[in-house]
């Protein structure tokens, strides 16, 4: 499975690769993007099969990023891994088609839990 | 005029703070010890000094609720800050790195303070760069043991 990381931190995108792995997912593939602009040219090239992607970024945000690849009618796994872990952050994900939410600061167990069903 | 009456000025009211110490201190341990696995002590001590003048990550909340963070780590913790979340697979990291690591931190500190008081409001994307300035009285001020070293955590809430 093709897994794509989006934060503009290249050191979260670390932990996230890292933490995958230690989660037990390590036989997938990772792929990045810093933004949302570069997520959408990634997502039409590389096709990835889940994308993980922040909520506050610039040049594109987490939710604008979700919205663009539903209005394209692309239907793939898309959860969110963000620290903004309000009933409003959750119900805005929702409600735009993202499929899961991982809360920052996150443990190998709290992704594990949230992405085994996701890439089962 | 009965005390009550007095307590009800606006120039006496003390206003209360939507994120107190025990919060702030659950955010930090969640983040510095539960996923980044360093030496974290979640009680504020009094006996070591605020962090040295160093780096200093900042986040705005806005909205509904207006609130400012920071974080002040010396340029020592604030590089082991940054090795706990690049991996021990990275080599020397550079100053980007390093700001971009302090970034994370306050990033994830403000966004969960903005999800705990859930109401109307937007985290800016954060600033990091050398600390300057003072504190404003009205600042919550926490220092820390991260680490064996200090580390400083201001909440200011408007």
């Amino acid at each position: 499975m093709k897994i794509l990381i989006v934060d503009d931190s290249k050191a979260m995108r670390m932990i996230v690769g890292r933490t995958l792995k230690q989660a037990g997912f390590a036989g997938h593939t990772t792929i990045e993007a810093s933004n949302g602009v570069e997520a959408l040219s990634l997502i039409e090239s590389e096709s990835p099969d889940v994308v993980l992607s922040d909520w506050n970024m610039p040049e594109m945000k987490g939710i604008d990023l979700l919205r663009k690849v539903r209005q394209s009618g692309n239907e793939g796994r898309f959860g969110f891994i963000t620290s903004e872990s309000s009933a409003e952050t959750a119900k805005t994900a929702t409600d735009a088609g993202a499929n899961f939410l991982l809360t920052k600061p996150f443990t190998v167990d709290s992704m594990q839990a949230v992405l085994e069903p996701v890439l089962a | 005029m009965p005390q009550s009456a007095i307590d009800q000025l606006p120039g006496n009211t003390t206003p209360t703070l939507r994120i107190g110490p025990d919060e702030v201190s659950r955010m930090a341990n969640d983040l510095f010890n539960a996923m980044l696995g360093m030496r974290f002590n979640p009680e504020p001590q009094d006996s070591i000094d605020t962090a040295p003048v160093g780096v200093q990550a900042s986040i705005r909340i806005s909205g509904d609720w207006t609130a400012e963070c920071h974080v002040l780590a010396s340029d020592e913790l604030a590089t082991r800050i940054a090795k706990g979340m690049f991996g021990s697979e990275t080599g020397e990291l550079t100053d980007a790195e390093i700001l971009d690591a302090m970034g994370e931190v306050v990033n994830v500190i403000g966004g969960n303070a903005k999800g705990m008081v859930d109401l109307d409001c937007n985290l800016s994307l954060p600033c990091v760069g050398r600390a300057v300035g003072d504190r404003p009285e009205s600042a919550m001020s926490l220092d820390f043991d991260c680490d064996g070293l200090p580390l400083t955590i201001v909440m200011i809430e408007n």
